[in-house]
């Protein structure tokens, strides 16, 4: 973050969509078309009055489920949709009254798509159009052209045409497209998904070593991978139902929904009983456990202290009383899912 | 921030993405080597069917205005329903192909004005229109004898050519505009639907409208294409004494045939490009602000 000023802010944005069902047949089409004509859809709220301000050259996540209003955010700020209320900027230029320059301002990617890609042309192609799309000089489509090519280790792919290319490198390719231009303000809308964890891992690095930290570009990226927010992201919001829950950084989030000490405990062995007699040392608010392998009885148990006691010792000596091998314990942090299962009241997937 | 490009929305580089859009679309009409070919060979196999009743000497009546040369007639028809048919369509289809190949929000976030957004979903297929013209004039002069008379007005058959396609082009974007409006999106549209038909059977791509029924004729006179082709085909092959062949001459015989094709196309552009340019406009705020513009849900 470097504190420059604001990037992107949204004031009181709102967005309200029609309800759409297909109709099964013609009696069901009636009664829709006459609520239509009179006014009276059923109606969603995607976004409900969302102020925001990211600063230049943060990294920002939106972290959401399904229909929790990411993208709908996201093409607002993108200027392919237009808000029911409220305003936004884009790198200082206003999305209503200066839209030409707010879309010169920012590059959009859609994760897990196969947006702007010409299946008839090849990668390099591609790439080209995209260039002189955006208005670059020939020989900077070029030089731009080989530096994404080599960094998302699409070299030899270049003479290709992209359906004879894997679904990962696909992905690479509409990457590669948005990574042409190098704008203030790049949107990402959940860029990682359906990727492998390689290839996700290299979308990840690109956008954090190189578009944000090395290059300065700001970013805002929506996602429901809620530990790739964590590892990547300056700050996060949590959207749910149109509304924004909460917006900081990590680690204050974390911070601000549980205060009271994690112990995390990998044991073999563990059984039902012994899980309840966790539950009964004193001071244990809660315990999570995650079965990991049936066989073995593993168990991940997150056990959570309060009132300033640390369950540690207590839990280690009731496993071991209950029979169950403990293979590691160590103190813990709450993760952002537990932020978010807090906020939400239900977990993200 | 110097990494960053800098913003590029001037005039040169509006004039260079049109380029683009031509080369990319002419990429993509080309790479099919096979289907090319066999796009080519219909147009070719159009011009053998229509120059082989040529010959069965159709050139009677309702023919004196054009200069009782069938071959002649029906190659301009074939010629300016091919342009016309690019100008009426090309909007719908420039779209329609971003929409379903999700390049649409790509082409609304790059930073090209909208007129060079509109033009340049349609100016690939001018191109390849100017391919098929150039086989029916070709082969037309190669093979079956394609000859314009002495005294051809070549002027006037450029205007009323220009005034036809900026007429069909607002007919085009008001096609376009139904994608959003009425969410024509599955390939066919309202507006087409009707202007296709009613060109292609009244406005006499293949046989001059003189011999349909009157209120057919008058009802004709509803599309562009009838003027056009009429007023083409009287400056290219009337031989300077142009006659008067639609409902429209008689209403108006102090003037020229060609003039009155012209004053009507006239009106017609007038009218038809503001609407279609209006409503194409309104179709795409429609669809930006309940969520349909592109694919990307």
């Amino acid at each position: 973050m470097t504190g420059r000023g604001a990037a992107i802010t949204t004031t009181g944005l709102r967005k309200v969509f029609p309800k759409r069902r297909p109709a099964e047949n013609w009696m069901d089409a009636m009664p829709q078309l006459v609520k239509g004509l009179a006014g009276r859809q059923d109606r969603k709220v995607a976004l409900d009055g969302v102020d925001l301000k990211i600063e230049d050259g943060e990294l920002f996540g939106l972290i959401g489920a399904n229909g929790a209003g990411k993208t709908t955010l996201i093409k607002i700020l993108a200027c392919l949709m237009r808000p029911d209320g409220g305003t936004a900027t884009v790198a200082g230029y206003d999305i209503h009254t200066q839209r030409m320059m707010a879309k010169a301002s920012s590059s959009v990617l859609k994760g897990g798509g196969w947006t702007g890609v010409l299946w008839m042309r090849t990668v390099s192609q591609n790439l080209r159009f995209q260039g002189e799309m955006s208005g670059l000089a020939p020989a900077l489509i070029e030089r731009r052209s080989a530096e994404v090519l080599e960094l998302l280790d699409l070299t030899d792919k270049a003479d290709e045409v992209p359906w004879y290319l894997s679904a990962g490198q696909r992905h690479k390719l509409t990457v590669a497209l948005l990574f042409m231009v190098r704008t203030p303000v790049v949107l990402m809308d959940e860029p990682t998904v359906h990727l492998d964890p390689n290839v996700a891992q290299t979308v990840r690095r690109f956008i954090k070593e190189t578009v944000n930290t090395k290059r300065g570009q700001t970013v805002l990226m929506s996602t429901h991978y809620l530990q790739e927010a964590e590892l990547m992201c300056d700050r996060v919001a949590i959207i749910d139902q149109g509304r924004l829950l909460a917006c900081d950084s990590p680690s204050r989030l974390k911070r601000s929904v549980y205060d009271g000490s994690i112990v995390e405990i990998r044991a073999d062995r563990c059984t039902e009983p012994g899980l309840e007699a966790l539950k009964a040392i004193h001071g244990v608010t809660q315990v999570r456990a995650r079965l990991q392998d049936a066989a073995l009885g593993r168990q991940s148990i997150r056990i959570y202290g309060g009132n300033g006691l640390n369950p540690m010792a207590g839990a280690l000596e009731v496993l071991g009383a209950a029979g169950a091998e403990v293979k590691w314990a160590k103190s813990a942090e709450p993760s952002l899912e537990e932020v978010y299962l807090k906020l939400v009241g239900r977990e993200i997937n | 921030m110097s990494s960053i490009d800098a913003g590029s929305t001037g005039l040169a580089y509006q004039l260079r993405a049109l380029s683009t859009f031509v080369r990319r679309d002419m990429k993509l009409w080309t790479y099919f080597k096979v289907n090319l070919l066999v796009d080519l060979l219909g147009v070719f196999s159009n011009l053998v069917i229509y120059a082989v009743i040529a010959r069965f000497n159709p050139g009677g009546e309702g023919m004196a205005a054009y200069n009782h040369d069938y071959v002649a007639f029906v190659v301009i028809g074939l010629v300016f329903n091919t342009l016309l048919s690019t100008a009426l369509s090309g909007p719908y289809m420039g779209v329609m192909d971003s929409f379903w190949n999700s390049r649409l929000e790509v082409l609304i976030m790059s930073p090209v004005s909208l007129p060079v957004f509109t033009v340049g979903l349609s100016a690939g297929q001018y191109v390849r229109a100017l391919f098929r013209v150039a086989i029916y004039l070709g082969g037309g002069a190669l093979l079956f004898g394609l000859r314009f008379p002495a005294g051809a007005d070549l002027p006037a058959a450029a205007l009323v050519l220009f005034l036809a396609v900026v007429a069909c082009t607002g007919l085009g974007l008001m096609a376009a505009s139904m994608i959003y409006i009425v969410d024509a999106r599955g390939g066919s549209d309202p507006v087409r639907l009707v202007v296709e038909n009613l060109a292609g059977v009244a406005a006499g791509v293949y046989f001059p409208v003189q011999v349909l029924p009157v209120w057919v004729q008058w009802l004709a006179g509803l599309v562009p294409h009838t003027y056009a082709l009429d007023g083409i085909r009287q400056a290219l092959l009337g031989g300077g004494t142009p006659l008067p062949t639609l409902p429209l001459h008689r209403l108006l015989p102090a003037l020229s045939p060609v003039l009155t094709d012209a004053l009507a196309l006239a009106v017609y552009s007038a009218l038809a490009l503001p609407l279609g340019w209006a409503m194409f406009k309104r179709g795409l705020r429609l669809a930006k602000v309940d969520g349909r513009l592109s694919r990307w849900v």
